[in-house]
């Protein structure tokens, strides 16, 4: 017997589900807060005024649109740092957050933060969110050997900025 | 060059650190609510609250919808089963869980990953079910975990639940949300049951037989992740006397002390043996003391187990808890 879905019908609903993951996944692609809110709201604000169907786990489709979103965000290159992050050693990170982090833990965010968007990018979907090649190669667009390949330059590139400061 | 042993370790190190960066997210400051909210802590949770300020972060939501969104967009998610402020560290007499001093606790083996794969532990998983609630009088939602243990019936901890009037929800593994409501609540020794009519998941059974330094398996969904499940080692079975969830009075609980890396929203979870019986219920991780966190035995569970299983009438969830 299928058991008796109960979609989540309700934009509230799954904005309170998703809306905090989904600002911190913005947030280290975006290596900016501020930003990174202002991304999700959009997605959700957009997915309101498109009177878009709640139907399934929305969590794939929103990631999707936030990545997306980021992209767009850095193209039109409107991270301006808030207050809280400038002082800080690894945005998205405030200062305070950051002295709550192990230095070890502080320089491998640092150095991802200095590394250009598209690696971040992919770095972030495949060691934050733990997808697979294949399913962040779908999310994007590109191919699997893209994403494999800038995996590796990403991890390599890093390797060597961590070398570099300890 | 860079070998190919430095390129996995420092795949490895980039994990930990955006796991750790995100935890640190969560508990803190977060955004989307307030630049000065406060953050207290008490007992065992953390809990945030909202701060006062003018022009608030979702002003562009409020036009949204109906005023049920609105409510949604004012509160603060806290995260059940956050250990009380890692600054408390510092002496053995330290208090580490309500009730359980420094002193008291024993050195336990690393969990060894391999148990991860164990088939038992495997199918048990999608037994396991986020729980997320709206308490809107006191300004926040609340997020958990929790698990089928009989038919349309799951088992959490009462602080995942306490206070909730709104939006009680379970969400499975396969991402599908059912409304549910508390039908069993008890603030002593933490534990609530909640009914969800047409949820088709087959239960999960406990098993009070669990080896010192036993595998285990910790299953849950921390924070807004998905589904987490991480190696556990079950040290020692302690008898200790703490406060109830509202932290007054004095009540006696059986729990475990565990190994593993227990993290913010795991409360209400399954402790897993390799064999996919439920060895406890995940309860919070130790405050200041690094891998280490605590379960209530199935033993002590199987009385409101037993008392919730059937329960139809929704009860009380009473006020949410301090913080």
């Amino acid at each position: 017997m299928k058991p008796t879905l109960r979609p989540a019908e309700d934009l509230g609903e799954v904005f309170q589900s998703h809306q905090a993951g989904l600002v911190r996944l913005a947030a280290f692609i975006l290596g900016d807060r501020g930003t990174a809110e202002d991304v999700v709201q959009d997605v959700f604000v957009r997915m309101h005024q498109r009177g878009h169907p709640m139907d399934g786990d929305m969590l794939p489709y929103l990631r999707v649109a936030v990545v997306n979103s980021c992209r767009s965000a850095l193209r039109r290159r409107l991270l301006i740092r808030r207050h809280a992050e400038k002082d800080s050693p690894c945005p998205p990170l405030t200062a305070e957050e950051a002295a709550m982090l192990s230095e070890d833990r502080r320089q491998v965010l640092a150095a991802l933060a200095a590394l250009p968007p598209r690696r971040r990018e992919v770095l972030v979907l495949r060691f934050y969110l733990e997808l697979s090649e294949a399913e962040i190669a779908a999310m994007l667009g590109i191919s699997r050997g893209t994403v494999k390949s800038t995996t590796a330059r990403g991890l390599a590139a890093l390797a060597r900025a961590l070398k570099e400061t300890s | 060059m860079t070998s190919q042993d430095e390129i996995t370790r420092t795949a490895d190190r980039l994990k930990d650190a955006l796991g750790a960066a995100a935890d640190v997210m969560m508990a803190g400051d977060s955004p989307g609510w307030s630049a000065t909210a406060d953050v207290i802590t008490s007992g065992d949770n953390l809990v945030r609250i909202p701060g006062r300020k003018i022009g608030h972060p979702w002003r562009w939501l409020v036009p949204l919808t109906a005023a049920a969104s609105v409510a949604v967009i004012a509160l603060v998610t806290v995260l059940t089963g956050h250990p009380a402020g890692n600054a408390l560290a510092g002496s053995p007499f330290t208090q580490v869980f309500g009730g359980v001093g420094k002193a008291q606790l024993v050195n336990v083996p690393a969990p060894d990953p391999a148990v991860l794969t164990s088939p038992g532990a495997q199918a048990a998983e999608s037994r396991v079910v986020k729980i997320l609630g709206a308490a809107p009088e006191c300004d926040r939602t609340i997020e958990g975990s929790g698990f089928v243990y009989a038919p349309q019936h799951v088992i959490t901890n009462a602080r995942v639940v306490a206070g909730v009037t709104q939006r009680q929800t379970v969400t499975t593994a396969g991402g599908v949300t059912y409304r549910a409501q508390v039908v069993f609540y008890d603030p002593r020794i933490d534990i609530a049951v909640l009914d969800v009519p047409g949820l088709n998941v087959a239960p999960l059974r406990f098993s009070t037989q669990a080896n010192p330094d036993g595998d285990a398996v910790v299953a849950g969904y921390p924070g807004n992740h998905s589904f987490t499940a991480v190696p556990a080692r079950i040290g020692q079975a302690l008898r200790v006397e703490g406060p109830d969830i509202y932290g007054s009075g004095q009540v006696g609980r059986e729990i475990y002390q565990i190994r593993g890396v227990v993290r913010p929203g795991d409360s209400g979870g399954p402790l897993l043996s390799p064999a996919g019986t439920v060895s406890g219920v995940v309860l919070a991780p130790a405050a200041g003391v690094p891998d280490t966190a605590f379960a209530l035995t199935a033993s002590e569970v199987q009385a409101d187990a037993n008392a919730g299983a059937s329960a139809k009438a929704p009860v009380s969830t009473q006020g949410c808890t301090l913080g």
